[in-house]
């Protein structure tokens, strides 16, 4: 009995089994192939996804240094295999040049190291797999490093992260999404490839393998500010110095992304749409029609903070060019963000890292992840 | 068939117990639902923030031009004959074929300010084929030749100058599937792009795709890509 999947067959009619029509294997054949298709396949796309223009991603760091920082959601506990590509090139000496990506999920962590040689235009990748440790899970967080050889220096134009989909077929037993006490049972297609009675046991798998992966996220946004930029090559004050570090009103209406909120959105149980935040110190800021306190020990404490947005369904779909009710979530142009986000009128005089308090860098978004299901 | 965009209720598990009479709707209620997964939830997106400088020549004089933030939503700084280009990366789903994109942008001035040449902004799109052959990724082949957004698909322009600040503006591919899969070898108007089964003797579906995005007189500021929805398959 095999879990397999073919892209070419997971399309089963629901027409086939109203009143009136002779029920046949094919329905129930393509819905097993299109459950083990979803639950291999949805999600694995991108979960980073960040560009970088005008030498804004430019370092000389001679060791590790820590540039940027994202949340990603987990397609599965069985999807354990990272890749990530980056689009870069070296100045300079060209030489020692590498990215360390580390995956951080409840502290088990792996990293992956990239190794950059190319004086021009070119791609990076490498894999990490990681062990999810016992628990449940659902989130991780990936930590971008880069380190250059003497006399050399990396310029980044952008970044992406996505999990590996698991070949057919899926590996025997049952599977857990997010939660280590609930289950996805792929089927083996071989056994609905006859007409055999349609089983108790299939709609009951049928159902709560549905109900399984509609709770599956997807990165909808991921944006990291830029720590530690620096370069002795390129010494304008437009580029390195002059990375985006913090979250600023310029953000308003111009970061933004497109959660689906399909018809019955809002009657589904778990939680839906999530907003991580880096931040240091407090901040109290509107996203998505919401207002959102930050609240931590001091205002140089660095840490995520989630919150479960709720929808306001009175907000109107702007790219309605898709077909799909997508709608458009962003910092709000509310006085509470024009007053609270970095601004002309609320400065911050240092860079980050290291945190500093008062108007050094303190009450910033440093980075922010939102997912959806 | 029709693909409902909807989460639907699904059937209640009792009703499928052992002993119980299974009405054909129950199954017809949860394929739709499978189908709702794979032909809308589990459709591919791509979203993509383009960091840039946040240098501000329009701030020097009052010592805020190392802000290390966006304070407007303009980046301003912005010359004639700008060009840039970009290199976005997607990992494709084994049955995504036809893709939407939308883009935000920002570009200079009109022919009615003073002292400043009117902008003629171009944005190409074109999709590669990316293939790592043990020694990394690499674009092995064109997918799609792609399409030319320019002032004839409303690219839009604003009274900025180098160093001041103005808007975005928004541009998109539409969602109309044309009747033929596309032929073209340079860019054409806007149209969803394609992403055919094979490309050469290459698997082009379920493969890293890269954007090659080019742009002249105008910045990107955000480059978002979907897979089409359509609400009758077969």
């Amino acid at each position: 009995m095999s879990n397999s999947y073919n892209a070419t067959t997971i399309l089963s009619d629901p027409a086939s089994t109203v009143a009136g029509r002779q029920v046949t294997l094919s329905t129930p054949e393509r819905m097993a192939n299109g459950i083990n298709f979803a639950f291999a396949t949805g999600n694995c796309e991108n979960v980073i996804s960040q560009a970088f223009a005008d030498r804004c991603f430019i370092t000389s760091a001679s060791s590790y240094t820590e540039m940027a920082e994202w949340r990603v959601p987990l397609v599965s506990l069985d999807h354990d295999e990272i890749e990530y590509i980056v689009n870069y090139r070296t100045h300079g000496s060209g030489s020692g040049c590498n990215i360390r990506f580390t995956i951080d999920v409840n502290g088990t962590t792996v990293t992956s190291i990239l190794s950059l040689s190319s004086t021009t235009n070119a791609f990076a990748n490498n894999n990490a797999v990681i062990t999810f440790p016992v628990g449940n899970h659902y989130y991780a967080t990936v930590t971008m490093e880069i380190e250059t050889g003497s006399g050399a220096e990396v310029e980044i134009f952008s970044v992406m992260g996505y999990f590996k989909r698991i070949i057919s077929p899926i590996p025997v037993g049952q599977k857990n999404q997010y939660d280590a006490s609930t289950f996805v049972t792929p089927f083996g297609t071989t056994r609905t490839t006859v007409n055999n009675a349609f089983t108790s046991r299939f709609a009951h798998n049928m159902i709560d393998d549905i109900g399984e992966l509609r709770k599956r996220f997807r990165s909808l946004l991921s944006w990291s500010g830029v720590y530690s930029t620096s370069s002795t090559l390129y010494p304008n004050a437009e580029d390195a110095a002059t990375s985006q570090i913090y979250i600023g009103v310029g953000d308003i209406n111009s970061l933004f992304a497109y959660p689906l909120l399909p018809s019955g959105f809002e009657n589904l149980s778990f939680d839906k749409l999530e907003l991580h935040v880096k931040a240091i110190g407090d901040v109290d800021f509107t996203f998505f029609g919401q207002s959102l306190s930050i609240n931590q020990a001091s205002d140089t404490t660095i840490s995520w903070t989630i919150f479960d947005l709720e929808i306001d369904n009175g907000e109107l779909s702007t790219v309605g060019d898709t077909r799909l009710p997508y709608y458009k979530a962003t910092f709000d142009a509310t006085n509470e963000n024009q007053d609270n986000l970095v601004s002309l009128s609320n400065a911050r005089s240092q860079r980050y890292p290291p945190a500093s308090s008062g108007t050094g860098t303190a009450n910033t978004i440093i980075a922010l992840t939102l997912i959806g299901v | 068939m029709l693909i409902s965009t909807a989460l639907s209720l699904l059937p209640q598990k009792s009703s499928c117990n052992n002993g119980q009479v299974l009405f054909g709707s129950a199954v017809s209620s949860m394929s739709n639902a499978l189908n709702q997964l794979n032909y809308v939830k589990f459709l591919n997106r791509t979203n993509y923030p383009i960091m840039r400088s946040a240098y501000s020549y329009a701030h020097i004089v009052n010592g805020r031009n190392y802000m290390n933030t966006r304070i407007a939503e303009s980046d301003g700084r912005i010359n004639k004959g700008h060009t840039e280009s970009h290199k976005l990366i997607s990992a494709t789903r084994l049955v995504s074929d036809w893709i939407g994109i939308i883009a935000q942008y920002e570009s200079g001035t009109t022919g009615q300010d003073a002292g400043s040449s009117e902008f003629s902004p171009v944005i190409d799109v074109e999709i590669g084929l990316l293939i790592d052959s043990g020694s990394g990724y690499s674009q092995v082949a064109v997918v799609d030749y792609g399409i030319r957004f320019n002032s004839a698909d409303s690219m839009m322009l604003t009274s900025e100058t180098s160093t001041q600040y103005s808007q975005n503006f928004m541009i998109d591919s539409g969602y109309i599937i044309p009747s033929a899969v596309p032929t073209n070898v340079s860019p054409e108007a806007p149209r969803p792009l394609y992403i055919p089964n094979t490309v050469g003797s290459y698997q082009a579906r379920g493969e890293r795709m890269v954007f090659n995005i080019s742009c002249s007189d105008c910045k990107l500021k955000s480059f978002t890509t979907f897979d089409l929805y359509r609400a009758d398959l077969s």
